[in-house]
């Protein structure tokens, strides 16, 4: 071999030592000839028990059985460029991978094998995780700006200690938004309890919160200690407090005001440290004004009002919903579904959810029963969504961002029409400024009649 | 003992994900009794699950397996001996004379993964 040749070999070696992707080369018969410093560290095989072996039993990727690359590669005598698979590394880690191939030939042409090379995207993964880490508190997820208000004051509300007022229509996430409270607060190591106020009456519902003695009724033999009892230090959330009697609320405010309460059947007080979180689909402050909700005990639960915003009226968090609950259905039924199709996305953005966010999950639940492949595809969503929403669909489109912009067409029509080609009060349904509005109608190219809505003017 | 393995032509398969032949062997008294295929759908862990409780397996063998499927299937009950490589026959019959699969175990992967449980 010439020097300068012995030069170029050992400068090739200290090049492919020297950089942070896998490589490494096969001969016919599939068994390992090189493996660099990068493939060792990223599957966590060294290279003295990697060379000779066969190359699936070191890499490890769910494509060796079946779409290989480096199977195309050598038989097509072709390169090929970022595949995205994962590998499963010596420590039970699934990593995720990008690989190109290429067949190895000789100074002369002579096939000799083939050559494969990888790149760890574990750490993009991170990174991605740790960026939507800033959109997801306990079990929420949004990009919206109404949430991410409540987001960044969480914390703060959970370290406080006071009473939180929960209000949002059924299926906003009042519960979970509770938990993520307690969870993040110096009492998550006690209970969280959660009751629904209006499904119980007064009676039972006292005897469920404060707990009774024995003789307190008929059939209360022996005495039953309540939720206030089983909290303990924790925290309890007295959902829809809306629905409750005025004689209940009378009950609640002693407690709240005095830190005691009474069993039923009891002549003795029992102290209690319980946090307080109430939920309401209701307008309390409006149910104040008409005398439906004490006043008193409003301003008593009203220390900190969190306002759940429906889900109408946070559309761009539906992709990130649906990913949420695909993740957390994958693991609770031990599924592998990825994603959502591109035709039952536009779908879903399409729907206007007057249950929140429970219907979506409804939904997506509805398509993991009916898919059985890796997709969640048009054919697998409930029946009433694709009859009500046919002539919104829109025929095609290729991404996520033309189904949002379709979307959001759809909407502004619906809002002009439905006040009258009134601009402004459009806007206002909207919940967007009119030089907005403005700005959108020019970039949809929507034109408007000569009726503006403001006058009988035609 | 039922006893079933991942498996990829002649071989064992080489990730528990791509699989989708398993092999269900009965061995009694070190002897395999019977051999029968199954295919099956990989990635739907719970049908895979109920598929090894409705043939009685109690151990699996198979490839490399990641670790939120393995706990899953540690959880059913069945014994789990992932990163197994090599010729299944061989692999069985070594299995039903009661030995450890030390020398099967796939390059880098701790010794551990192979032993079966006492």
């Amino acid at each position: 071999m010439r020097e300068s040749d012995k030069i170029a070999k050992a400068a090739n070696e200290i090049i492919l030592e020297s950089i942070s992707d896998g490589v490494f080369t096969v001969d016919h018969n599939w068994r390992i000839m090189s493996f660099n410093r990068a493939a060792e560290e990223i599957t966590g095989t060294r290279r003295e028990e990697a060379i000779g072996r066969y190359c699936w039993e070191v890499f490890r990727s769910n494509m060796c059985e079946g779409d290989c690359a480096l199977k195309r590669s050598m038989k097509e005598g072709k390169s090929f460029v970022n595949s995205s698979t994962y590998i499963v590394n010596n420590r039970q880690k699934r990593i995720s991978i990008s690989v190109s191939t290429s067949p190895l030939k000789n100074e002369k042409g002579e096939a000799l094998g083939g050559v494969e090379t990888f790149r760890d995207h574990s750490l993009v993964e991170e990174l991605r995780r740790e960026l939507k880490g800033r959109f997801q508190i306990g079990d929420m997820v949004s990009y919206s700006k109404a949430m991410q208000k409540i987001f960044n004051i969480l914390h703060q509300v959970a370290e406080s200690d006071s009473s939180v007022l929960i209000e949002g229509e059924t299926g906003t996430g009042k519960e979970l938004m509770s938990r993520a409270i307690h969870s993040l607060s110096l009492r998550k190591e006690e209970p969280f309890i959660a009751i629904n106020c209006g499904a119980l009456p007064d009676t039972l519902l006292e005897s469920e919160l404060f707990g009774y003695k024995a003789g307190a009724f008929t059939n209360a033999e022996k005495d039953k200690p309540g939720l206030f009892s089983a909290a303990g230090m924790g925290t309890i959330l007295l959902d829809e407090i809306g629905d409750t009697s005025s004689a209940f609320q009378v009950r609640l405010l002693r407690v709240l005001e005095e830190k005691e309460y009474q069993p039923l059947g009891s002549v003795e007080k029992i102290k209690t440290n319980v946090r307080i979180i109430a939920a309401t689909n209701h307008d309390l402050e409006e149910m104040v004004l008409k005398g439906e909700f004490r006043r008193d005990l409003f301003y008593r639960i009203n220390i900190i009002r969190l306002h759940l915003p429906p889900l109408r009226e946070r559309m761009e968090d539906i992709p990130l919903l649906v990913e949420s609950f695909i993740k957390k259905m994958n693991r609770m039924k031990g599924r592998s579904v990825s994603s959502v199709g591109r035709e039952a996305m536009t779908v879903l953005l399409a729907h206007d959810y007057p249950g929140n966010i429970r219907e979506l999950e409804n939904i997506i639940e509805h398509g993991f029963v009916l898919c059985s492949e890796a997709e969640i595809r048009l054919s697998h969503l409930p029946a009433y969504l694709i009859r009500t929403e046919p002539s919104k669909l829109p025929e095609h489109h290729s991404s996520m961002g033309e189904s949002v912009q379709v979307t959001e067409e759809m909407k502004i029509l619906e809002a002009l029409k439905r006040n009258h080609y009134n601009r402004t009060a459009a806007a206002k349904e909207l919940g967007i400024h009119k030089s907005t509005l403005f700005r959108k109608l020019k970039k949809y190219h929507i034109s408007l009649p000569e009726m503006d809505g403001r006058s009988s003017r035609f | 003992m039922k006893i079933a393995i991942t498996v990829w032509g002649n071989r064992i398969s080489p990730v528990f994900d791509a699989a989708q032949t398993l092999l269900v062997a009965e061995i009694r008294k070190a002897e395999i009794v019977s051999r029968n295929i199954k295919m099956f759908q990989a990635g739907v862990y719970s049908r895979f699950i109920k598929l090894l409780e409705e043939l009685e397996v109690e151990v699996l063998i198979c490839g490399a397996l990641w670790d939120e499927p393995a706990t899953l299937l540690e959880a059913s009950g069945v014994e789990v001996i992932p990163f197994i490589t090599g010729d299944t026959e061989a692999v069985l019959s070594f299995w039903a004379k009661g030995m450890d699969l030390m020398e099967y175990r796939m390059p880098g992967c701790p010794h551990c993964c192979c032993r079966r449980r006492s």
